[in-house]
């Protein structure tokens, strides 16, 4: 019941935020975006043919007028026809959100929970070997760019040069072991560069757990290390993990997959919405934009109950 | 009669910290034993080295950058030093237990009291859900919490500084321990709460026959509560003794002056509480004779060469060449 109150209450407080952000993107992204007048046209037009343009797109409108619209639609979850392929815009989103999800999931899970995992015996080994050697490879992996390893990671599992067990490109999945076989080489490639980050990010913040005096009690009522660092820290340093994790989600979801998305070959949102970028497809990006943000204010709010569920000492009130 | 056997037995402990500065040895060569029921008190100003030495007791140094280097450790006759830590897991806990100073953050905030009571109950007595449960009430019931059937399902957060204690208590004497090592278990707490805190201890002690070894700074509680009392200063051991002699007539002088700065109602009244001169010195650069030399009154050129030897006499233990300031 507190938690529904708090809920509805966080909901509210998220509409100022909706607003500002769709604002904003409004403003940079339809008010000065592209016009697309002039492509819709032929050569010498009159006057009355731009005119006549101008108005189906809406230019001529006020700009407190087109934004209302954007709110409209925004609401309604109608986006109106692609400027570029005629598609229904929210067809689109539902045909490649799936697959940008199914692209990114395993690697982000996988890549969260490994640096969990590798986050916990770096620091119950602080100053060892085995620090040093997980610690080593963090930087490494962190050093190398992204697009690098794509490169490598396709030359190594799928050329004819290296293991070639994977397809290079393309999302031809009818079933799970099409899945695995497409997903195996991005999911691969994200875990190496995120694994990096995050086993750097959260060994700083168990290192810091494992110092506390609470830990050093469940020591001297003999705990065995196991259910030392998967119970007693890891509960206690779980907020800083949550948050990283629940604020990488809007990002992962819409855009984080641009890269590995355009170098696969793979239909998701990612590439939709940098060719909607390219191309200056309105319709698109004022949805991506729109859902974009919204899903934050989302995010904070499940962000802000799983605190509580962590940590009993938060209060919703 | 036979000579009764000490239940645990420390002889020649050395306790090094590998710093920036260098090695630096907060523990050389301290030797004691605690008799099975007694409680002893630890002495000392902060940094002599005391709370190091109940933590490797427990085998708790943390290792790097500390070390036992020398001496042994023997618990009822077993030798802990360079146990395996599977075995020692065992003996935490359950034949030895451990309160610590601050009972705000000794206690895992995210877990509910019975949680953690019956975590360490399962662990070493092979209880679990209802029956492990039932037992930490009881626990909780002995150390003087109100209603603790509800009391064990709140967080940590939700009880008082002094009712913390308690439950640490309560955890530390839950598997019935034959050693319980106290480390300033009052420090934190209200005056108040402090004596009721204190008592509790000295009245669990003597229902269930556990020996204490209470690591104070503080002589008021030494002497209310110990039977015994082992003073340390930079690392060493200066004296030990029964408690009324070493209250009534200290032999070392650093004793004396530590009983001398007690604040107490005097039949003279005095302008200012007599204090020991000087400083600790620094474990980094230790004079070559006696640590305490420089602060002395007493002190003579023997004093600072040579490092002065434990004298025994009457049940007391003192490193002094002029103990009790007699001139030799």
């Amino acid at each position: 019941m507190e938690i529904l109150q708090y809920t509805l209450r966080k909901l509210v407080t998220g509409i100022p935020l909706i607003f500002g952000v769709t604002l904003i993107s409004f403003t940079l992204m339809v008010h000065y975006g592209p016009d697309k007048t002039y492509d819709l046209l032929g050569k010498n037009p009159t006057q009355e043919q731009i005119t006549e343009v101008r108005h189906q797109l809406g230019y001529d409108q006020t700009f407190v007028v087109r934004y209302t619209q954007y709110l409209q639609e925004l609401a309604t979850m109608n986006f109106g026809y692609s400027d570029s392929s005629g598609e229904k815009v929210s067809s689109i989103l539902i045909r490649t959100m799936p697959v940008s999800l199914a692209l990114i999931l395993p690697g982000f899970v996988l890549g969260n929970l490994l640096g969990i995992i590798l986050a916990l015996i770096s620091a119950y080994h602080r100053g060892y070997w085995i620090d040093k050697v997980i610690m080593g490879v963090s930087v490494m992996g962190m050093s190398v760019s992204f697009l690098i390893v794509i490169i490598a990671f396709q030359v190594i599992f799928s050329s004819s040069k290296g293991l070639d067990l994977f397809p290079v490109r393309g999302w031809d999945v009818y079933s799970f072991t099409d899945y695995i076989h497409y997903v195996t080489v991005p999911t691969l490639a994200s875990i190496f560069v995120s694994l990096g980050y995050n086993t750097r990010f959260y060994r700083a913040v168990i290192v810091e757990e494992m110092g506390r005096d609470h830990v050093r009690t469940a020591k001297a009522f003999g705990a065995h290390p196991i259910e030392l660092l998967f119970k007693s820290v890891l509960k206690n340093s779980l907020i800083p993990i949550i948050t990283r994790i629940m604020f990488s989600i809007p990002l992962v979801v819409i855009s984080g997959s641009l890269l590995l998305e355009s170098y696969f070959g793979i239909p998701g949102v990612g590439k939709v919405t940098y060719d909607a970028i390219i191309s200056g497809d309105q319709p698109i990006l004022k949805a991506v934009v729109g859902l974009t943000a919204i899903m934050f204010v989302f995010t904070l709010i499940i962000n802000d109950i799983l605190y509580k569920v962590v940590d009993p000492r938060i209060s919703l009130k | 009669m036979s000579i009764k056997k000490p239940l645990l037995s420390v002889r020649d402990l050395v306790v090094e910290f590998n710093t920036e500065r260098g090695l630096v040895r907060a523990i050389d060569g301290i030797s004691f034993d605690v008799m099975h029921g007694e409680t002893m008190g630890l002495v000392g100003e902060s940094g002599c080295g005391k709370s190091v030495t109940a933590l490797s007791i427990l085998g708790l140094i943390p290792s790097p950058p500390g070390k036992i280097t020398a001496g042994s450790i023997q618990l009822n006759g077993r030798e802990l030093v360079g146990l395996r830590e599977s075995e020692y897991r065992k003996i935490r806990g359950s034949e030895i237990s451990m309160i610590f100073q601050e009972p705000m953050t000794a206690l895992n905030p995210v877990f509910t009291i019975a949680n953690q009571m019956t975590d360490v109950l399962s662990r070493h007595q092979k209880i679990r859900g209802k029956q492990a449960k039932n037992r930490a009430i009881e626990m909780l019931e002995l150390v003087g919490i109100p209603s603790p059937d509800k009391r064990i399902n709140e967080y940590p957060h939700q009880l008082s500084g002094g009712m913390r204690q308690r439950v640490m208590i309560a955890m530390a004497l839950s598997c019935n321990p034959k050693l319980l090592l106290a480390d300033e278990p009052t420090t934190a707490l209200d005056v108040t709460i402090q004596a009721q805190v204190m008592e509790q201890i000295v009245k669990l002690q003597h229902e269930l026959g556990t020996a204490v070894v209470l690591v104070t700074h503080d002589l008021g509680v030494v002497a209310e509560s110990c039977q015994r009392a082992v003073v340390m200063y930079a690392g060493r051991i200066v004296e030990q003794s029964p408690i009324i002699p070493l209250f009534k007539n200290p032999q070392h002088p650093y004793s004396a002056g530590l009983m001398a700065s007690i604040p107490r109602i005097r039949a003279d009244k005095i302008a200012e509480l007599p204090t020991i001169p000087g400083t600790v010195p620094d474990l980094l650069h230790l004079p070559d004779g006696c640590r305490f030399a420089d602060r002395c009154q007493y002190s003579d050129d023997r004093c600072h060469q040579e490092q002065p030897n434990n004298h025994i006499k009457d049940n007391r233990e003192v490193a002094c060449f002029h103990p009790c300031g007699e001139v030799s």
